[in-house]
């Protein structure tokens, strides 16, 4: 019974009031949707005056409003046209509404909807900037010639660019007004940076396109191909960029640049799209595209920097592709070509960088050949430079040969304060030390006023020099003959041990051997070297040397001489056997090195070829003997 | 001795001052900061507490002798919540503005303690004419503070009084206007008030 009462009770109250809220809300509802009407309607009553409650005003659908930032149009039959329309403020996207009577004047303007800054953009929804509208032509309109907003030109600047669209498309729709279509806007611009009556030819896919290159098109002036059109895109601020840029094809000037599509900042980045700015770029020299040597935009270094990147980008493209220029030469054949400098006879360069163990400034070491003839070594190098503002590297490439001589310079980059330190740019600073001994107190050039790059350069170059002696750079791999050869030069020896990494590399030489007796004594020396024979062909032989500077014997490994023609020849009787067992040989056995080089044997006539070689090589033998103490000679 | 009976006069009176829902019962403190940034506001939220406390309270007394003790809240809540509708549909077709004005305050008024807390210590215990007699004097008790505040913010915050402008600009406390400024002025009307209320308790038991 209890329960019964609850859910009585409880039913009632519901049911009751219930009944009390739907009787209200009848009366009621009718009178809130009709607030809620004309609130929602105010806007038009206010920029359409002449509209009454019993217009039609369902927004029409029949109309594309791409790219017009139109949301709704209302044409109301007889009376004009309401079309509300949104665009991008400074901080805000701004919703407006604004009539037109049927002769095309405005009757009336209203912000809906804004977030701008109070004071600055934010007045444009105040009342007293509505009134200016009223009356005023779409022509007008269009055109921006009215009051803005001041302190708040990127609202105004969106402002009136969207107005602009709104009243061109009325015009184009509702007065007839031609204008011409996007394609046929983007036909004449090609014709603007080109020339005019072109015929255009899509050559994108004759060329490998870097990505920032969408598209390539020669222009043909009917004889023929006078222009190209590069369609480049970049990324700007707020998104990509898309513009065209020609150049001319004979004079590789810039004819012309056009944006194709933009969404940058309005006021800022935006104003690429300007054309009065695009009037620069008109016959822009090739250079300057390279350095992108033109104005960009103020206040909108986060689009004109990329700008400026891509339009070097692109101009170093065209360099490349028409222009011809070792622009896209990779930091690795800039160090090949200017070892090749260096090297003028070298053919052959061989990376050996992995042979040594790792230099901070060294960074590459090369081997230098002429086919087979090892030239010397070239070395890039990459040590700390000198500036008074910031820590900076410079780069150069240089030769040492096998005379371990300096046999060039070449500046690869130079990072050290520009206009400060150019003179060691200059051939001259390489110069002043090519050509002198590394084992010399070699001279680098200072100078003045950049004397600390000067010994910056001076410490690397000694790096180098103590890197390349370190490590025995610049001989081949030590040449070997047999045990036979050896023993042979120096009778008493027993045992020998190549010495011949512990002193300086000559290129007669291949190898240099420390000879023992039975007791393990040194008792001299044997060279292993060779001599230019007749025909270029390469008499190899050993020769002994005992500690006191005494020519033991020589000890010739081929037989491949024409010796044998000289017999008929001048004073040389061929009696006494021919090569290698003649006794020209003999001469320089058991003689002192000193008097080899002060009175010379005398080469044969008729084998002039194979003696003059011999001569030469032994001469060099001895000065080397004595230059480097081999054996403590003097 | 039984307990006197009040008459309609002190029953009236004493929401307007002694038990006086903003500044001695502290009840209703959500819409007495949300709502007094102007007078306008506060008037209008209080008119809506008027309406939604008189009628809930003669309605509750209208049934309390029917409803079970078991189910008296729901049931109350359920009158409460259907005269907040009937109120709010009122008010936007009638009074759009300040229904706009309101906002969701306007819905709020169902949770308000002051009607809940009249129903159940007031009208479930006596009759109709006495309990309209509480809920008018309690909701103009009411009306009243968050019309004070609501008189002290827009003035000094705002420079105005029912949107008419006294004070420039330059002389605007304008921390008072925001959120802070409620409790800002709240605190020193409470202050003051209980100062009076204690001076004059005093002196009651002195005489």
């Amino acid at each position: 019974m209890k329960h019964l009462k609850i859910v009585l009770a409880l039913t009632l109250v519901v049911l009751v009031a219930s009944l009390a809220v739907f009787f209200v809300e009848g009366i009621t509802t009718p009178i809130i949707d009709d607030y809620n009407f004309e609130q929602a309607n105010a806007a038009k009553f206010t920029v359409l005056p002449t509209l009454t409650s019993s217009d039609d005003i369902t927004p029409t659908t029949n109309y594309d409003f791409t790219d017009t930032s139109i949301t709704e149009l209302i044409i109301v039959e007889g009376k004009g046209y309401i079309y509300t329309a949104q665009f991008q403020g400074y901080q805000s996207q701004i919703t407006y509404m604004v009539g037109l009577d049927l002769e095309g004047n405005i009757t009336g303007y209203k912000t809906l909807l804004q977030g701008d800054t109070p004071g600055l953009g934010a007045e444009i929804a105040n009342p007293d900037f509505y009134p200016q509208f009223v009356g005023m032509s779409t022509d007008t309109a269009a055109s921006g010639d009215f009051d803005g907003l001041s302190g708040a030109s990127v609202t105004t600047g969106g402002f009136k660019s969207s107005l602009a669209k709104v009243m061109g498309f009325h015009k184009v729709q509702f007065e007839g007004a031609v204008v011409e279509t996007e394609a046929q806007k983007l036909a004449r611009w090609k014709q603007e940076i080109t020339v005019s009556d072109a015929t255009f030819t899509d050559v994108s896919g004759d060329y490998t396109l870097p990505s920032f290159i969408t598209a390539m098109e020669f222009a043909n002036d009917g004889s023929t191909d006078v222009a190209v059109i590069y369609q480049v895109a970049f990324d700007g601020r707020n998104d990509l960029i898309e513009y065209w840029i020609s150049f001319d094809l004979v004079t590789n000037e810039v004819l012309g640049f056009r944006v194709l599509a933009q969404a940058e900042t309005p006021g800022y980045g935006a104003k690429i799209e300007e054309e009065a700015r695009w009037e620069q770029f008109v016959g822009l020299g090739l250079d300057d595209a390279l350095s992108s040597n033109f104005d960009g935009i103020a206040g909108a270094t986060e689009t004109t920097d990329p700008w400026k990147a891509s339009i070097e980008d692109i101009a170093s493209f065209h360099q490349a592709t028409f222009v011809g220029f070792e622009g896209g030469e990779s930091d690795a054949d800039k160090t090949l070509r200017l070892i090749g400098e260096i090297y003028p006879t070298a053919n052959t360069f061989t990376d050996v960088t992995r042979k040594y163990a790792a230099n901070h400034d060294v960074r590459r070491v090369f081997e230098v050949y002429n086919g087979s003839e090892f030239l010397g070594v070239a070395y890039f190098v990459e040590a700390v430079g000198a500036s008074y503002s910031e820590p900076t590297v410079n780069q150069f490439v240089i030769g040492i040969d096998m005379n371990r001589d300096f046999v060039g310079f070449r500046m690869f980059y130079l990072g050290d304060t520009s206009g400060i330190t150019d003179a060691y740019l200059d051939p001259a600073f390489g110069a002043s030390f090519t050509g002198q001994s590394i084992d010399s107190v070699y001279t680098v050039d200072s100078y003045a006023g950049a004397t600390f790059t000067g010994a910056a350069f001076k410490t690397a170059i000694d790096t180098v020099v103590a890197f390349h002696n370190d490590n025995g750079i610049g001989r081949p791999d030590l040449i070997d003959t047999t045990s036979g050869n050896i023993l042979a030069a120096f009778p008493g020896a027993t045992s020998y041990r190549s010495v011949y990494l512990d002193v300086p590399y000559s290129g007669v030489i291949y190898n240099l051997y420390e000879v023992l007796n039975g007791s393990s004594e040194v008792i001299g020396y044997v060279y292993y070297a060779h001599a230019d024979g007749n025909a270029s062909v390469d008499i190899q032989f050993t020769y002994g040397v005992n500690l006191a500077g005494v020519t033991q014997q020589i000890v010739i490994l081929n037989n491949t001489e024409t010796w044998a023609d000289a017999e008929e020849y001048g004073n040389y009787d061929g009696s006494v056997g021919i090569w290698p067992n003649t006794t020209w040989l003999n001469q320089f056995e058991g003689v002192s090195i000193p008097s080899l080089i002060a009175t010379p044997v005398d080469a044969v006539a008729g084998v002039t070829n194979t003696t003059f070689g011999m001569l030469d090589a032994i001469g060099v033998i001895a000065e080397y003997h004595i230059d480097n103490s081999i054996g403590g000679a003097e | 001795m039984a307990k006197k009976q009040k008459s309609i006069r002190e029953i009236f009176t004493n929401g307007l001052f002694k038990q006086n829902p903003t500044f001695v019962q502290f009840l209703g403190m959500c819409p007495t900061l949300a709502v007094t940034k102007s007078v306008e506001s506060a008037l209008g939220m209080g008119a809506g507490v008027i309406f939604v406390l008189v009628m809930s309270n003669l309605a509750v007394s209208l049934v309390r002798n029917y409803v079970p003790r078991e189910v008296r809240i729901p049931i109350y809540i359920v009158i409460i919540a259907s005269l907040v509708t009937i109120l709010e549909m009122l008010m936007r077709a009638f009074a759009p503005d300040i229904a706009l004005l309101l906002g969701t305050f306007l819905s709020l008024i169902a949770v308000n303690c002051i009607i809940l807390g009249r129903a159940e210590a007031f009208a479930s215990k006596n009759g109709p004419i006495k309990s309209m007699a509480d809920g008018l004097g309690m909701a103009i008790g009411f009306t009243g503070g968050i019309t004070l505040i609501a008189t002290f913010r827009e003035i000094f915050g705002a420079g105005t009084f029912l949107g008419m402008q006294i004070i420039p600009d330059t002389y605007q406390i304008s921390i008072l206007i925001q959120s802070a400024g409620a409790f800002l002025v709240f605190g020193i009307l409470v202050s003051q008030i209980n100062k009076i209320r204690m001076n004059r308790a005093d002196r009651n038991e002195v005489a």
